[in-house]
Order: C-alpha cells, then sequence, then structure tokens
C-alpha cells in the first residue's frame, strides 16, 4: 500500500498532522455590539501631534482638553482645548482649536500672572503645573476639576498639591478658577481627587476620583454636590456604602478598581462606567442601577490597537459624541510609531438588553 | 404486582426476546444495542460520542458514547429509541504554529463542554434496495443539549467571563442517512439539518454532512478517510449578537474493526471554528488521535 501514491500521501500527511500545529486565521468581532465608525485624528494647523484628551460635554459637542501640546515652533501650550461637535467632525480637518487673537492656541486652564511670576523666579527647578482632567456641564456651564502639581527637577519628580475646580461660561476664554481663601486648592492632596470626570443625575453631580496607591492598583470613589453648590468644596460628599454621602474622605467606598481611564455615564438606559485597559488596549463597559455603585462585570466592547511599549493612554468617552442611542464614543492615543500611531476616535454602537 | 403489569406491557411487544442465542436471528425486541443501523461514530465531527483521544495539536479527551436503549426490529423497519452524551476536555492553548505540550499545563486550566441527547431513529428495510441491492438508508430526530464551560486554575489566577461566549444550548436535529457497499469499499453519507431553540442558543439554525469511506479488502486494518463539516447561523442571546460558525474537519487513517467496533488510528486536518467557549476563534490545525467506534458497518 505505501508504494502507492495514495499510500505515500496518506503517510506525508500523519506525519505532518502527527507533529500538531495550530494556524490561528481570526477571531469574530464582538458579540454585544459593533464599531460604527474609526478615524485617526489629524494634528490641526500648528500642531505636530495630538494626545488623548479628557473633556466636558455638552449637550451639543464635546470640549476636549488636553494636559499640553506642543506647537511646531517648539512652544507649549497648556490646557488648550478645541469644541467638537459630533463624532465625523474631528476625523477630516482635525479639531479646531481655541485660539488667540495672534491664532496662537488658547488655554482653557491658565496659570495667574502671580503664579507665572512665581515659576519664573524659582531656582529648584520646580514648576507648578495645572492639568484638567474632567468634570460635567450643567446648564451649558462647565466645571472642570484640575490637579496642581510641582513639577521637577527631574522628569519623573512630581508632588501633587490637590484639586481645584474652574468654571468654564465661555469654551473660548479661559475658565475661572474657584478659590477658597487665597488659594485654589480646594480639596488637599490627602483628599480623594476628582480626576475622572463626572455626570448628572437629578439634582446632583456626581464627580469619580481615582487615586494610585501601588502599581496598577487604582481604586476609585465617588463624590457627589447639589448643583446649587457646585462651587463650594465642603458640600461635597463621599458615598459610603453604609451609611450613604458621608464627609470624611477615609469613609469613602470604593466603587471600582481600574487601571487606565475611568469615565462615569449613562448609556442604553442605565450608569456604565467604561475603562481603557492600559496594557491592551481594550475598552470594557459595566453597568450599573445607580450612579454610586453595584457596578456589574466588565464586559469586553473592543479591543483597540495594543501598545508595543510602554502603555495605552487616553480612552475617555465622549458622551456629547455618540452617534446613536446605544453608541460609545472613546478617545485613545496609539503612542508607537507606524501605521495608527495618533489619536484614534471610535464609535461603538451596543446591542439593546445586555445582561 | 408491579413486575406482572411490567411483564404484562412486554407481552404486547410481538416476538419479544429478552436472550439471544449465539447465531440466531436477531430478536423483533431487544434492549441496549447498536445506536444506529448505519453507525455515525465514523464521524469526523468533533461532536460525535464516542470515546476519543487527540494528543496533538492540543490534547483533548472524549468520554462519550450513543446506545439504543431498544430496537424494535419489524418487517418492514427497525425503530430505535436511545440516548448520546460526551464530555470533551480540551487543554486550551493559542499558540500560532507548534503546540509544545500535549499535556496539560500544572495549573490545571481546561476548556471542556458536555452535551446530552436522546434521538429516534427509524431504519426502513426497502428503501435502501430501491436505491442498490447493497444501500441502507436510516432517518433520525434528536433533541440535544450542550454547554461550554472552563475549569479555573488551581493556581487561583483570575477567572474569565464566560457572558460572551457562544451557547450552543438546546436543539432539535433531524437526519438523513444513506451507506452503500461497492466491491471492496464502504460508503456512508448522512445530512443533517439543526432548529435550536429561541432563546436558548447563540444559534438559530444550522446544517451539517458527514461523508466516510473506507477500504474492507484486508481482512484486520480497513484505511478509512471521513469528512464532516457545518453552518451554523448565529443569533442574539442576552443582548449579545452571535456570529455565524463554519466548521471543515477530515480525518484519514485506520480502523482496527471488530465484532463490537473499531479502533480509528487516524490523523486530522480542520479548518474553521473553534468549539466550545473559543468558538469565537477560526484556525486552521493539524493533528492525530485514536477513537473506539462503536458499531458496525452494515452486513452487505
Amino acid at each position: 500500500m505505501l508504494r502507492s501514491a495514495w499510500g505515500r500521501a496518506w503517510v506525508l500527511l500523519a506525519a505532518l498532522a502527527s507533529s500538531g500545529c495550530v494556524h490561528r486565521i481570526s477571531d469574530d468581532k464582538s458579540t454585544v455590539g459593533e464599531t460604527r465608525g474609526e478615524c485617526v485624528v489629524p494634528a490641526p494647523l500648528g500642531v505636530p501631534e495630538l494626545a488623548a484628551p479628557v473633556s466636558l460635554e455638552y449637550p451639543d459637542a464635546s470640549l476636549w482638553i488636553w494636559d499640553s501640546l506642543t506647537t511646531d515652533d517648539g512652544g507649549v501650550v497648556a490646557n488648550p482645548s478645541a469644541r467638537v461637535a459630533s463624532h465625523s467632525d474631528p476625523c477630516g480637518r482635525g479639531p479646531n482649536l481655541a485660539r488667540d487673537a495672534a491664532g496662537a492656541p488658547r488655554s482653557l486652564l491658565a496659570l495667574s500672572s502671580e503664579e507665572l511670576a512665581d515659576n519664573a523666579a524659582r531656582s529648584d527647578g520646580r514648576q507648578l503645573v495645572l492639568s484638567a482632567r474632567g468634570g460635567f456641564v450643567h446648564d451649558d456651564v462647565g466645571y472642570l476639576y484640575y490637579e496642581h502639581a510641582l513639577v521637577g527637577p527631574g522628569v519623573f519628580d512630581v508632588e501633587e498639591l490637590g484639586t481645584g475646580l474652574c468654571v468654564v461660561s465661555d469654551p473660548e476664554q479661559p475658565c475661572e478658577r474657584i478659590l477658597k481663601g487665597e488659594s485654589s486648592v480646594l480639596w488637599a492632596a490627602d483628599e480623594w481627587p476628582k480626576n475622572q470626570g463626572g455626570m448628572i443625575d437629578g439634582e446632583r453631580a456626581y464627580v469619580l476620583g481615582c487615586r494610585r496607591i501601588a502599581s496598577f492598583d487604582t481604586p476609585c470613589v465617588i463624590s457627589s454636590v447639589p448643583l446649587d453648590r457646585v462651587r463650594d468644596p465642603s458640600a461635597y460628599r463621599y458615598f459610603d456604602a453604609f451609611n450613604g454621602w458621608v464627609e470624611a474622605p477615609e469613609s469613602a467606598s470604593v466603587v471600582l478598581n481600574w487601571a487606565g481611564a475611568v469615565t462615569l455615564g449613562r448609556a442604553d438606559g442605565r450608569y456604565v462606567a467604561t475603562n481603557l485597559d492600559i496594557f491592551d488596549a481594550r475598552v470594557s463597559v459595566r453597568f450599573a442601577p445607580t450612579p454610586t455603585g453595584n457596578f456589574g462585570m466588565p464586559i469586553d466592547l473592543f479591543r483597540g490597537q495594543a501598545p508595543n511599549e510602554g502603555f495605552a493612554r487616553g480612552g475617555r468617552e465622549h458622551s456629547a459624541l455618540r452617534s446613536r442611542d446605544r453608541s460609545l464614543a472613546f478617545t485613545y492615543f496609539v503612542a508607537d510609531e507606524g501605521p495608527g500611531h495618533g489619536l484614534h476616535l471610535i464609535d461603538f454602537e451596543l446591542n439593546g438588553g445586555l445582561e | 404486582m408491579k413486575s406482572a403489569l411490567f411483564g404484562c406491557a412486554l407481552s404486547l411487544l410481538p416476538g419479544t426476546a429478552f436472550a439471544v442465542e449465539p447465531g440466531a436471528p436477531p430478536p423483533s425486541f431487544s434492549w441496549l444495542g447498536d445506536a444506529r443501523a448505519i453507525s455515525r461514530n465514523w464521524s469526523a465531527s468533533r461532536d460525535t460520542p464516542t470515546m476519543n483521544l487527540t494528543w496533538f495539536p492540543r490534547l483533548t479527551y472524549v468520554a462519550g458514547g450513543e446506545f439504543a436503549l431498544a430496537t424494535w426490529r419489524r418487517p418492514r423497519f427497525t425503530l430505535r429509541a436511545g440516548f448520546a452524551g460526551l464530555i470533551e476536555l480540551e487543554r486550551d492553548a493559542n499558540e500560532d504554529g507548534f503546540v509544545g505540550a500535549a499535556w496539560p499545563s500544572h495549573d490545571g486550566k481546561l476548556i471542556w463542554r458536555g452535551a446530552y441527547a436522546g434521538y429516534v431513529a427509524v431504519a426502513p428495510a426497502d428503501w435502501g434496495k430501491r436505491i442498490c441491492a447493497s444501500c441502507g438508508v436510516e432517518f433520525a430526530l434528536q433533541y440535544r443539549h450542550e454547554s461550554e464551560h472552563y475549569t479555573g486554575s488551581n493556581a487561583g489566577d483570575a477567572g474569565e467571563d464566560m457572558r460572551g461566549v457562544p451557547y450552543v444550548g438546546d436543539d432539535l436535529i433531524l437526519d438523513a442517512a444513506l451507506s452503500e457497499h461497492f466491491t471492496d469499499w464502504y460508503f456512508a453519507q448522512r445530512a443533517y439539518l439543526l432548529g435550536y431553540i429561541p432563546g436558548q442558543s447563540s444559534y438559530r439554525a444550522g446544517a451539517a454532512f458527514d461523508l466516510h469511506a473506507r477500504y474492507t479488502g484486508f481482512a484486520g486494518v480497513h484505511p478509512f478517510t471521513s469528512v464532516s463539516g457545518e453552518q451554523r447561523f448565529g443569533t442574539e442571546l442576552q443582548g449579545r449578537d452571535f456570529p455565524d460558525v463554519q466548521r471543515l474537519r477530515g480525518l484519514f487513517g485506520v480502523a482496527l474493526p471488530s465484532t463490537l467496533g473499531d479502533i480509528l488510528v487516524y490523523a486530522f486536518a480542520d479548518v474553521g471554528n473553534r468549539y466550545g467557549v473559543r468558538a469565537l476563534s477560526n484556525e486552521a490545525t493539524l493533528g492525530a488521535g485514536v477513537r473506539l467506534a462503536l458499531g458496525r458497518q452494515p452486513e452487505r
């Protein structure tokens, strides 16, 4: 039998098969929804590259805010912003940055003249830096939380000073930093930050804050304030799963613990928390019956372009850019050089009735 | 009293016999026998309920069987009612290329699935003869349930979220089989139609086929090949849209026949979706295995 062509072919196939190998062809798309659109957002005129923004979500637009942008001439603009009207708006020509009369990008969140003078006078290599972290919008007024930090002299030297609040009455103009006495630090560094944006539900605002306590261990708590007392830091309370709203930061209950950006919002008639996994750029969502917790297990939505080196960056969800009732809109940044490098905007539509 | 009633009921079956003398013709009624007139235990499908082991590319072992619990032979047909079940355990590995270790990793993590089915099969005595002198025909209807699982790691690693993986669930399967002898060759073909219970499965319908050919010219060794393919159409389940699934698989090897069935020693090639909780992945594999296939090919 082995002398025949059939016999030799059979023996060859058996030898190949007994070596045992797997060739992966593909993985099917997500079962929980579909990516309806994705683009790499072009950098606007005068800016070589866009990082991932935080945002304030207005009813008709998303106000993107960056930590800083480097301009073509090597200058650095702190906390510039751009109004983005829809999920397709920035994909063609890039976001339209707020600019001053000379056409240069304008800071939405800016140091005061005294702070600038102090920075110039410092001789220890450190500089005061303000970093926008997100917030919420009520009655067309944006409430932007930001962090104060002394940065330098080394690249990784950072001293956190605390959290502030800046009121955005006109997105084309610098926001108004709220003061407590003479300081803009409204919440000290040992209190929970308010660095993951927020949302409104009823007569209260809910703000998510996460603090890194160890490598890849970043518990998050929710603080809340009546909408008519947003500017008053003494009116904020933390959610305690046992006692409701409490004043003491140390009594706050951890509602989430995710490395990577978390966004609190509403979608599909429920409360959601979304997250970008910093290791493999996988975006997931958790549903909850209340804005304060009982978040379910994460449901993977899609996987972005995983980083070859370092971590995935960004990952905020922009409710104003959702294209459909059950859509979610995300931005994240691919740092690796090559195809896909840059700021990605993704429009993902959920199926209804997810359990 | 109960035993008397039971015996009385059995006596209504014409020609009932509970013991068979060697060389005697098959009884008109018998318990526990060959599952089908045309065995499906040679199928290349991994859904075949047999005792099966593959070493490469991933270690999988199946404990399964299919039996007619009752067989009723009439001059014009043979009716069988039976049960099938299987548990398949598979070492999980996603590597491209050669999967190095065939044995499970020490953490004990395995993916597995379990299935059971009840069926009735009828083999009309004369229908096959209308096609050819050596032909046989059989039809069957079965209700089948399958669920997919994985075992967590013994090392305490984080578990996986299984809500988004396809779920076979409950289905009704109608199949028709034809077999024939041609000189020293034996052929068997079977076609399946699958309908899934709405809300109980991530599929709505499907179709499948089995082809089997063996050379019986050698007394103790039958070279054989089997090919099976299936298409399942996905549907929505609990807010998730599940995709269609396609699989094509071929076995090539030798059958070592006995009065009970065969030992199949084979190489295989397959392409399409994986099984169980990994069914959302598509791949092509080459491997080898051995199977105990109960059920004889029909007499010529």
